[in-house]
């Protein structure tokens, strides 16, 4: 579960600091009040920024999002309750397959990118294996 | 039997998450529109100027939510320092943002620090251009 919490706190971090304050979330910050406090963190960031891969701007926070999604769901679920474990991740492969779908079909907002999908489909890999193979080694590490 | 409780646990745990994971999807949702009438202007930049001269002579204006190149004059901004019409130094710093589109309707972000938090600027209040050196990143999204 912390994996799962660190992955979606990096990918809000990622959003926060270095994307556009276009975004819904900013207007949250502002009518929380700290919106001002928000600013100054992208100030003392924007210096790096440069040094930033632009995929890893755009693409890898809901990659992230995705894979501490992945993580969370697998460890809510115990190993043996197989059938509600695959639902829910059904469920949600379901939800983020269907936004970069629906933007590329301009039916939700935001715009249509193959990186996007792409890293999401990696990473939700990436978070299934590592759980696989950790479900593997757990009884042997107790044996 | 025995399972049941831990199972709907499991199911609005699982609920939860997808709740929460829903809702910072939403938070994601870039509220520029492009298409927007009011993000199109007629006589605007190219992309990858930055802060060129080209804001000079235009007011900065909030539309909707979305900053766009307006009608007024920019009479001096510079980072660190914002003076209006009468050059009063304004004593407010804030991180600088905002965006304009050009002619093919691509955005351009143009961003800076600043004196002043641009989008708290009065309608009535004018701002000149910045000097390109100046210019902390300039993007295209």
């Amino acid at each position: 579960m912390l994996k799962a919490l660190i992955s979606i706190f990096l990918g809000g971090a990622i959003y926060v600091l270095w994307r556009p304050d276009s975004l819904l979330m900013f207007s949250w910050f502002d009518l929380l009040g700290v919106g001002r406090q928000i600013d100054w963190m992208r100030v003392a960031a924007s210096g790096i920024e440069m040094a930033i891969p632009e995929w890893a701007i755009k693409s890898l926070p809901q990659a992230l999002w995705f894979f501490g999604g992945n993580l969370m769901i697998i460890s809510i679920w115990r190993a043996e309750l197989r059938l509600g474990r695959l639902i829910w991740l059904l469920v949600l492969w379901g939800f983020a397959i269907s936004l970069e779908v629906g933007q590329a079909l301009a039916i939700v907002p935001g715009s249509y990118d193959h990186t996007d999908l792409l890293l999401l489909i990696i990473f939700g890999a990436a978070a299934l294996i590592l759980s696989t193979k950790s479900n593997y080694e757990e009884p042997t590490r107790h044996n | 039997m025995k399972n049941q409780p831990d199972t709907i646990e499991a199911h609005l745990l699982s609920a939860c998450a997808i709740a929460i994971l829903a809702f910072l999807a939403l938070g994601s949702i870039d509220s520029y529109d492009s298409s927007s009438p009011e993000a199109n202007v007629s006589d605007a930049p190219t992309p990858y100027l930055g802060f060129e001269p080209w804001l000079a002579g235009k007011a900065i204006t909030h539309a909707d939510g979305d900053w766009v190149i307006g009608e007024g004059q920019i009479n001096n901004l510079e980072v660190g320092k914002i003076t209006n019409e009468t050059g009063d130094e304004l004593n407010y710093s804030a991180y600088l943002s905002f965006r304009v589109a050009d002619g093919s309707g691509k955005g351009l972000l143009v961003k800076g620090i600043c004196d002043y938090k641009i989008d708290k600027v009065n309608s009535g209040m004018s701002l000149k251009a910045f000097s390109q050196t100046k210019a902390e990143k300039v993007g295209i999204w």
